[in-house]
């Protein structure tokens, strides 16, 4: 359950990981008008991850200038494709250090999710279809992001207050916690 | 939904295809015919759903300019969701202004409605069907809007009412706040394109979902954190729509629709319509022409995110606003420009190149308007 009375900034890959989050908060309770989607880079090639890699460092000062005085959040959605979880958030945190500024504290309400293999993964799984994170299902999704989107939203929501299992996608699993830092 | 549009001699439609997808923001520089289409749509909707007459509908101000072709038909094509086509074809006005239909085919799944030739319109499964019916419609009015009339339970009549709704569930709006007023007498069942008659299309609403007026107010606080109700107070044989408002302190206000901003006033518009379309349980395309217009900034991305994700909802929207542009070009930005300058309307689907790390507004600002990059 992530805190209702915040004001998120979300910054994603692509359209398609705006619509997740966004959807996601709405389904936790947050009023549409606290969200706030980055606009994505116009290029729909591997544009994505280095825009979010460039933009991370200027969202995190734009929290940390705010979040003593105000109610704010930092989501960020970084495709892992053939890395690994762990590697994404350490370019995060590498994009951080080039910048001088601290890495990213436990108690700050910056989370990051990084889907494996990528977004659609998530939304191929969370409604209940077997998955694994090898393999690329974009070419399911062609067109049909938005909705997924809306029906896989939901049951983010629900997986995060499940009881973890051996059976959840790794990458999943690691979001419980970057979700818990949102309270 | 409307699938593809095929427009010929309509102010600078001419030749003019437009295919759709779930959404689409339709760009380009002033004068490249967003607004037009709009317009035809608008004046298309008057013919096929409020029945008006042809001469009405399309004077000679809406014929394309041109110097050898001048008495050239009007043509419109729409193919909506379902396999449905339709097809009209309209005469130049004649020296009294009259219009004529002289072509009106309707295409259904196991329906056809034909105009053979002057009043004659022949309905049935197909044009083979041996108990076509046979009906007179003079030759200035559409055929579709009177189906309705018909008592006959058929399923051929069945399909073309379903396609009646579909044509009347395209919805173009060009709303001006400024003309929005705040009594209404008796209940509308149909909003106006400039959103006028809000008032008393609230009535009808009233009457028709009363259950989900709550969610029409929670839809415009969506966007305005402040507004808490619409109250449509009765004032003589009238009725006054009064919106109540609270603070985040606790303080309350209530204040005349007509006292609201332009911006207000658009946002609970649109508002009901998006409640509206829900409640009726139908796909509408709701086709909006620049409503950033009185819209604050941080309002824009709300409202038109609120607006694409109503189940079924197809959203047209022409639009310069760097938001907009932001939100929607790359998935369903459709790039408008002028043969030669001034000839004929062309489109084409906007596109950036693929390791592109610009915004689109921001390459749209540097001039990149055209398709394919």
């Amino acid at each position: 359950m992530v805190a209702r009375d915040l004001r998120y900034v979300v910054l994603g890959e692509d359209t398609a990981h705006g619509n997740f989050v966004r959807r996601w908060l709405i389904a936790e309770g947050v009023e549409p008008r606290n969200i706030r989607l980055i606009p994505p880079p116009a290029g729909t090639g591997g544009a994505g991850d280095e825009h979010v890699k460039r933009k991370y460092p200027e969202e995190v000062a734009y929290y940390r200038r705010r979040a003593n005085a105000q109610r704010v959040a930092l989501v960020i959605v970084i495709d892992a494709d053939r890395e690994t979880v762990r590697h994404r958030q350490r370019q995060l945190d590498e994009a951080l250090s080039e910048n001088q500024s601290p890495p990213r504290a436990d108690p700050e309400r910056i989370a990051i999710l990084v889907p494996k293999r990528n977004i659609e993964t998530w939304l191929h799984t969370l409604p209940g279809t077997p998955a694994d994170e090898e393999t690329d299902y974009k070419p399911l999704f062609v067109g049909k992001t938005a909705a997924a989107c809306a029906a896989a939203a939901p049951h983010f929501q629900e997986f995060l207050q499940r009881t973890p299992s051996d059976t959840d996608l790794p990458s999943l699993a690691a979001s419980r916690s970057e979700a818990a830092r949102l309270v | 939904m409307l699938k593809r549009l095929k427009v010929d001699n309509f102010k600078c439609l001419d030749g003019f295809d437009l295919e759709l997808g779930d959404h689409a923001l339709l760009m380009g520089l002033n004068g490249t015919g967003k607004s037009t289409v709009i317009e035809m749509l608008e004046r298309l909707r008057r013919f096929l759903v409020d029945g008006e007459k042809a001469r009405n509908c399309f004077p000679a101000s809406t014929q394309t300019r041109r110097s050898s072709f001048w008495k050239k038909l009007q043509r419109f094509e729409l193919f909506l969701e379902g396999d449905i086509e339709v097809t009209i074809e309209l005469t130049p006005p004649d020296e009294e202004g009259i219009v004529q239909v002289v072509k009106e085919v309707v295409r259904a799944p196991a329906a056809l409605l034909e105009r053979q030739s002057g009043p004659t319109i022949r309905i049935g499964s197909g044009p083979d069907d041996a108990e076509n019916i046979i009906i007179l419609v003079p030759d200035e009015l559409a055929a579709l809007p009177l189906v309705g009339l018909f008592k006959s339970a058929s399923s051929v009549i069945d399909t073309l009412l379903k396609v009646f709704s579909t044509v009347s569930d395209i919805l173009p709006f060009r709303l001006a706040p400024t003309q929005m007023e705040v009594l209404a007498s008796t209940p509308a069942a149909a909003l106006a394109p400039d959103g006028a008659n809000f008032a008393a299309w609230l009535l009808m609403f009233d009457r028709r979902f009363p259950e989900r007026r709550e969610a029409m107010e929670r839809q415009v606080a969506a966007v305005l954190p402040a507004f808490r109700r619409f109250h449509l107070v009765p004032e003589g044989e009238q009725f006054r729509l009064v919106t109540e408002w609270r603070s985040a302190s606790g303080k309350t206000g209530r204040f005349d629709f007509n006292e609201l901003s332009d911006g207000q006033r658009l946002i609970a518009v649109l508002a009901g319509i998006a409640v509206a379309t829900e409640a009726e349980g139908r796909a509408s395309t709701l086709v909006l022409d620049e409503p950033d217009n009185y819209v604050a900034l941080p309002e824009i991305q709300p409202l038109l995110l609120s607006l694409m994700d109503q189940p079924g909802m197809q959203l047209i929207v022409a639009s310069h606003h760097p938001e907009i542009i932001d939100l929607m070009a790359k998935d369903y930005g459709i790039v408008f420009t002028r043969e030669d300058d001034i000839g004929p309307v062309r489109v084409e689907r906007w596109q950036a190149a693929p390791d592109e790390a610009l915004t689109p507004s921001e390459l749209v600002a540097r001039g990149e308007l055209h398709g394919g990059a």
